[in-house]
């Protein structure tokens, strides 16, 4: 509004038929695009242009995805632009003279402009990056961080928040690994000390509603172990994983392909089972069922035990590889888009080590440190309650805003001529 | 082996309880022993009694800690996505076994859906199988649940057959077992003519004696357009078996201690004393082969030893070479590309997740005087474990 904090009736009168008012608001209103994404619509929608010219004259199958994938954004802008014409008219209509035409045009005016603000989101939307893995169920992984079993209590803890934030939620989860630590001292509520838990979510789309919750997670509290009431630090990593959907008929052909991120080749994978002792079949009847798998070149190890079924702990262990080395290889490809892009933004980028979240007991607190949430009601955050959903939703669309912010400054770097166009704006595109 | 030292047994009281303490011997390592005690416990909650829990605990630790099979102490083995029942006096399913069995229902699954597109007609045709030595019935049951749930139009004929009438109980258990467990579909009872036709039945025979066995192992004819009489249908599409085969030295040197002292020596160590004493049971199994030409045939082995004589024996027998080998085309190249080729294959551990795996390896020199090679398949690192045998004309789709 206008800065001035009071305003003669006749002078505000004769702003108002001058325009003056009408034009500030209106700024306001068309502000709610960056320039530099509005431009970068542009640019897709004059590429559309040019591939359909191009597809009418011959077929290409690239050529032809490539047009399906931006015609979104190239309708979302159609839209908009339809919307600020009707604006503009709105606007012309404002300065005549007519007072019943000026009227109209007024009452018209804040819908339209709603409406404008709406498919200005919609655009961004449209715009933004979807993760590639977005769509797929994910797997939670817990670790807890050095610093002796109250890391480990907490670890239970939080692995319970998520199996009851799940249940709350209405999403399948199940329980792929549980270890309990070989101490045994019994934490606060009795929390069972953990070396390693994960939690599968088998809805499709899980990794998009859970990825926000990777990271590391602070919690500040006296521990039961402690005598003297001292306040402990400590931090339990959680990792997610994208999985791959069990029973689709799409996987199949998908993992198997070598062009997947989920692909493993088998001969860069050794398997470790007790094969030390005796020629095993009938001479013996172990129980071991352990099951052990090392990929050579990254050097990913990973170990299922919990069940008594080898086939089980196999099948396991092998889809925690290859979700492993899928989000490897995918953060290994954001590194990489990280370099090329402006290091403006290089804070933003998560890794496995970036403090996310601290829960403070003494202070019945949970602070999201990304979206800077501070909610209180502790107690329903770790019972997986709406709190914490309000928390993750906050999470959510600081991923979005930070997915579109990290968007707009590859276009700015792109603008500015850097180098590798092509890897870029694929991935604008998606 | 070696001796467990003292403080291990401090370190499993105080991280584990006194239950430990008992597992401890058998376990040898705290990490199996914390295994094992989860697991008891994980049974104990699982299934309801008015005895206490602690009680139980204790009570099923202390068997356990006396050496007898985890498989017996909590009364069953997984198998598969099966749980299979195991009692005293009859062999516990090994993962071993577990493994091929996969391996074999996935190249089965694969050949039906194959050959799926071909004739509505073909899956009347019923998949004729055949288990010699089933013990808990283990690998039948498996490959029932897989083929049935993965083709559910597809008529199954699975036989098991063993001379123990405590397997063939058990075995019959088992199949009511998993089937209230809601594992697989119910197979058809014997009057039900409706489609599919699924039959799975467990007989009490000699494979030694051809009278007892006979009957088993000439397919009756199920419907009326796939009579045995016009030769369509009448055939085994596998011969599964495994069969006891650790020579009597063996059985006192290299089994375990739990095996010898409580696994039935009937399932373990064959009784006749012919040929190398181990190996009686292929040749028996060779011999039915022989006559009733099974398309596939797949013959648990104790190690590579066992392996090599096993495949000696088809190749030295010009019948079965004939049947099996050919003219040895399923070896050159390395992989399936001689489609319908026939052949001789050893199978490793470990062979679920690593098919990709292939070497060729000689197995001594044949009739003719060549060096004979043969496909052996799994990760390098695994024990021989089984031999595999396709008859010429049949193809797998792998």
């Amino acid at each position: 509004m206008l800065a001035a904090p009071w305003l003669c009736r006749s002078c505000a009168h004769s702003l108002r038929r001058s325009g003056v008012f009408v034009s500030l608001q209106l700024r306001k209103a068309s502000t709610g695009l960056p320039p530099v994404l509005l431009d970068r619509a542009r640019k897709l929608a004059a590429e559309h242009k040019q591939l359909t010219k191009q597809l009418e004259s011959e077929y290409e199958p690239t050529a032809a995805k490539r047009a399906g994938e931006i015609s979104k954004v190239v309708a979302a802008l159609q839209e908009l632009d339809k919307a600020k014409s009707a604006l503009d008219e709105l606007n012309g209509l404002l300065e005549s003279d007519d007072a019943e035409l000026r009227q109209l045009a007024n009452d018209d005016l804040d819908a339209t402009k709603k409406h404008l603000e709406t498919l200005g989101l919609n655009l961004s939307a449209t715009l933004t990056p979807k993760h590639p893995f977005a769509d797929m169920p994910c797997l939670i992984e817990l670790h807890p961080g050095p610093g002796g079993t109250e890391g480990r209590h907490f670890a239970d803890t939080l692995f319970r928040m998520y199996q009851k934030y799940c249940e709350n939620k209405g999403y399948s989860a199940r329980v792929i690994s549980y270890q309990e630590a070989e101490d045994r001292t019994p934490g606060l509520d009795g929390e069972v000390p953990i070396s390693e838990a994960i939690l599968e979510v088998t809805d499709p789309g899980a990794f998009a509603a859970f990825r926000g919750e990777a990271g590391m997670h602070r919690v500040q509290r006296i521990p039961a172990t402690e005598k003297q009431g001292r306040t402990h630090t400590s931090a339990v990593a959680v990792w997610v994983l994208p999985s791959f959907p069990e029973n689709s008929t799409d996987a199949e052909n998908d993992f198997n392909n070598p062009e997947s991120d989920f692909y493993v080749d088998p001969t860069e994978v050794k398997s470790e089972k007790m094969r030390a002792s005796g020629a095993g079949g009938q001479h013996v009847n172990k129980t071991e069922s352990a099951i052990r798998l090392t990929h050579i070149p990254t050097g990913i190890q990973v170990s299922m035990q919990d069940s008594r079924s080898q086939q089980q702990n196999r099948e396991r262990a092998w889809r925690l590889l290859r979700s492993r080395i899928a989000s490897l290889r995918r953060e290994q490809r954001e590194a990489q888009a990280k370099d090329l892009r402006d290091s403006v933004l290089s804070q933003s980028q998560m890794s496995r080590g970036d403090k996310i979240r601290t829960y403070n007991y003494q202070q019945d607190r949970c602070t999201d440190h990304r979206s800077g949430l501070d909610v209180h009601n502790l107690p329903n955050v770790l019972q997986g309650g709406e709190v914490l959903d309000k928390v993750i939703n906050s999470v959510q669309s600081w991923l979005t805003a930070m997915d579109i912010r990290n968007l707009i400054a590859q276009e700015e770097a792109q603008a500015r001529g850097a180098v590798g166009g092509s890897d870029k704006k694929k991935k604008g595109g998606k | 082996m070696h001796r467990i030292k003292p403080q291990l047994f401090w370190q499993g009281r105080k991280k584990l309880g006194l239950n430990a303490a008992k597992l401890l011997p058998v376990c040898r390592t705290l990490e199996s022993t914390a295994n094992e005690l989860r697991w008891i416990k994980q049974h104990v909650a699982e299934t309801p009694s008015i005895i206490p829990f602690g009680a139980r605990v204790w009570k099923l630790c202390d068997r356990r800690g006396k050496g007898l099979p985890l498989a017996y102490v909590l009364g069953n083995q997984p198998f598969g996505d099966l749980e299979i029942k195991c009692r005293p006096g009859v062999l516990i399913p090994r993962t071993e076994t577990e493994s091929y069995t996969i391996h074999l229902s996935n190249i089965l699954r694969r050949s039906l859906s194959s050959s799926k597109s071909e004739s509505d007609q073909h899956q009347h045709q019923p998949l004729n199988i055949i288990d010699l030595c089933t013990g808990t019935g283990c690998i039948p049951l498996l490959l029932y649940s897989q083929l049935s749930r993965s083709h559910p139009l597809q008529s199954l004929n699975i036989v098991g057959v063993d001379i123990s009438s405590k397997a063939i109980n058990l075995s019959r258990q088992n199949l009511h077992h998993n089937l209230h467990a809601h594992r697989f579909p119910r197979p058809s009872s014997p009057g039900d003519k409706s489609h599919p036709q699924r039959l799975l039945h467990f007989h009490k025979a000699d494979i030694f004696s051809p009278t007892s066995l006979d009957p088993f192992l000439s397919i009756p004819s199920l419907s009326s357009t796939s009579s045995s009489s016009t030769g369509t249908g009448g055939e085994w599409d596998l011969l599964t078996s495994n069969p006891p085969y650790i020579s009597p030295s063996g059985f006192a040197l290299s089994t375990s201690r739990s095996v010898r002292n409580w696994e039935p020596k009937l399932a373990l160590v064959p009784p006749v004393e012919r040929y190398q004493e181990e190996d009686v049971f292929y040749a028996r199994l060779l011999e039915i082969a022989r006559t009733y030409r099974p398309k596939r045939v797949l013959m648990e082995v104790g190690d590579m030893e066992q392996a090599k004589r096993v495949v000696r024996m088809v190749l030295g027998d010009g019948k079965l070479r004939g049947l099996y080998f050919g003219n040895g085309e399923g070896t050159r190249g390395g992989n399936e590309r001689g489609a319908g080729a026939g052949a001789v294959q050893i199978w490793r551990d470990d062979l679920v997740g690593f098919e990709g795996y292939e070497e060729i390896m000689e197995v001594g020199v044949g009739v003719d005087g060549q060096n004979q090679t043969i496909v052996v398949k799994g990760h390098p690192e695994g024990h021989g474990r089984s031999v595999y045998l396709r008859r010429v004309g049949v193809v797998d789709d792998v």
